[in-house]
């Protein structure tokens, strides 16, 4: 009893400590450089997010998601440039057609959809920015910890 | 079938003719690859024709002009192959079986199996003859779990054909695992997958028996170890098999040979079938149907296409 009771403890302890730890990967183009507006224009946003800079939305291989949820984040963005405005004129679209197809698996493989956020945000659009990930960490928050694929 | 092979060796037309022959015991075939025109009675058709004969294609190609005995299922994927340029449609030629559905091996648990003489098709299902007799396994038993759900009446390529086209009456969805698998809540599927998944021992035989998987080198064999460890985990064994589903997406025709072959009985076409799934309600696009149309994933559809920022 008194272990449980133990164990009740320390994860209450760590829900409070325990603080949701996201992934992005964001279009160079577009949404990186939006995000670096958000931060010049001094906007504020949840810490919780790590950016990772790739060429293009269409660079972001389904490994990088599904590797990044294998080593247990609790959530991971992906963004690029909005349809019609890829620097590379259509990098989005083959994106768009492979992270529909993920987004389905994912949740297939028992990720919970919360979990993943695909969206597109321009160079302008800091602001948009801002709140997209603001709205995301408090939607992965509200998930809880993600325990991991290996939890049986 | 062995008459129009040894025309072809022949002739020269072809420099090698790639079938099925005896394998080590009746119950049994093996893939073989014939070169002389006076071995062409090694070939055979019988209800233990179970490889699908398309991954050795792209190797033969290379040597030269190849003729293959297919099964109207295994012929998707030379359909596949040409779409995604590994073969020349003038490289290959396709001989085209029709076939009532494959040995389950799984079915011949109750015969003494030291005692078969033949495995032939019945018309209620596969007949066994033993020495103590014949046995008859009706269908839902004998035949493999991809032919209870099959459609395909006949071969969607071919240059030859042998045997009459099959009139088909599916006993058996082929979405009816995933649905179930569909229903539970997400962490029971998780769970799910984590149990499968412990058994992997990581042989790479699904890998090895796909005619999908052609990369010259996969990402499983780098040698630095960025993406999943040399020893089977869990998590990589997750993610090996996740993304494999995710390389072989738009692709992959449910040959079902992954499953087959996987000695530790992990359920990979419940993988499979829920991407065919989702390929077709998404992009309207079927994998093995079409050699003219560019890869599934390699191409967009800017009106049609599902947007996911609009759900």
């Amino acid at each position: 009893m008194k272990t449980n009771n133990l164990k009740a403890e320390e994860t209450q302890q760590e829900k409070e400590i325990w603080e949701p730890r996201i992934i992005g990967f964001l279009c160079n183009w577009c949404t990186y450089a939006g995000a670096d507006l958000a931060g010049s224009s001094r906007l504020k946003y949840p810490p919780n997010i790590r950016v990772v800079r790739v060429p293009c939305s269409g660079r972001v291989n389904p490994q990088l998601i599904i590797k990044a949820f294998e080593r247990g984040f609790d959530g991971v963005l992906v963004s690029g440039c909005h349809p019609g405005d890829c620097h590379y004129s259509k990098g989005n679209y083959f994106a768009r057609r492979r992270i529909m197809l993920l987004k389905q698996m994912l949740e297939y493989m028992g990720i919970e959809p919360e979990r993943f956020h695909f969206d597109w945000i321009s160079a302008a659009e800091g602001q948009k920015f801002a709140e997209v990930v603001e709205q995301f960490t408090e939607q992965v928050r509200k998930a809880g910890p993600f325990k991991g694929v290996g939890a049986r | 079938m062995r008459q129009k092979a040894k025309e072809l060796l022949e002739s020269g037309e072809v420099k090698v003719v790639i079938g099925y022959g005896q394998g080590s015991a009746p119950f049994k075939s093996t893939p073989i690859f014939i070169e002389k025109p006076e071995d062409a009675h090694k070939l055979i058709w019988n209800p233990t024709c179970v490889n699908n004969l398309t991954v050795y294609l792209r190797d033969a190609c290379r040597q030269g002009k190849a003729a293959i005995v297919v099964k109207p299922c295994d012929a998707r994927s030379i359909i596949e192959l040409i779409r995604e340029n590994q073969i020349e449609r003038d490289d290959v030629v396709i001989l085209a079986m029709s076939c009532p559905g494959v040995l389950n091996l799984d079915a011949l648990a109750e015969i003494d199996l030291a005692d078969v003489k033949s495995v032939e098709w019945h018309q209620n299902g596969i007949a066994i003859k033993t020495n103590a007799g014949e046995t008859i396994i009706p269908s839902e038993k004998a035949f493999a779990s991809k032919c209870l759900s099959c459609e395909l009446a006949e071969s969607p390529i071919a240059d030859e054909k042998f045997g009459e086209p099959i009139e088909r009456h599916p006993i058996r969805s082929k979405y009816a695992d995933i649905e179930e698998l569909e229903k539970m809540l997400p962490e029971e599927r998780r769970a799910y997958w984590a149990r499968q998944f412990a058994r992997c021992i990581r042989c790479y035989a699904c890998r090895s028996v796909c005619p999908g998987c052609y990369c010259k080198e996969c990402f499983t064999d780098k040698p630095c170890q960025l993406w999943v460890l040399r020893s089977t985990d869990v998590e990589s064994n997750w993610f090996f098999h996740f993304s494999r589903a995710m390389h072989t997406a738009g692709r992959c025709i449910a040959c079902g040979e992954c499953e087959r072959v996987c000695p530790m009985g992990i359920p990979l076409m419940r993988l499979n079938q829920k991407m065919r799934k989702e390929v077709r309600e998404m992009f309207g696009e079927e994998a093995g149907t079409n050699p003219e149309a560019p890869p599934t994933l390699g191409t967009f559809d800017l009106k049609k296409d599902p947007d996911p920022c609009s759900e």
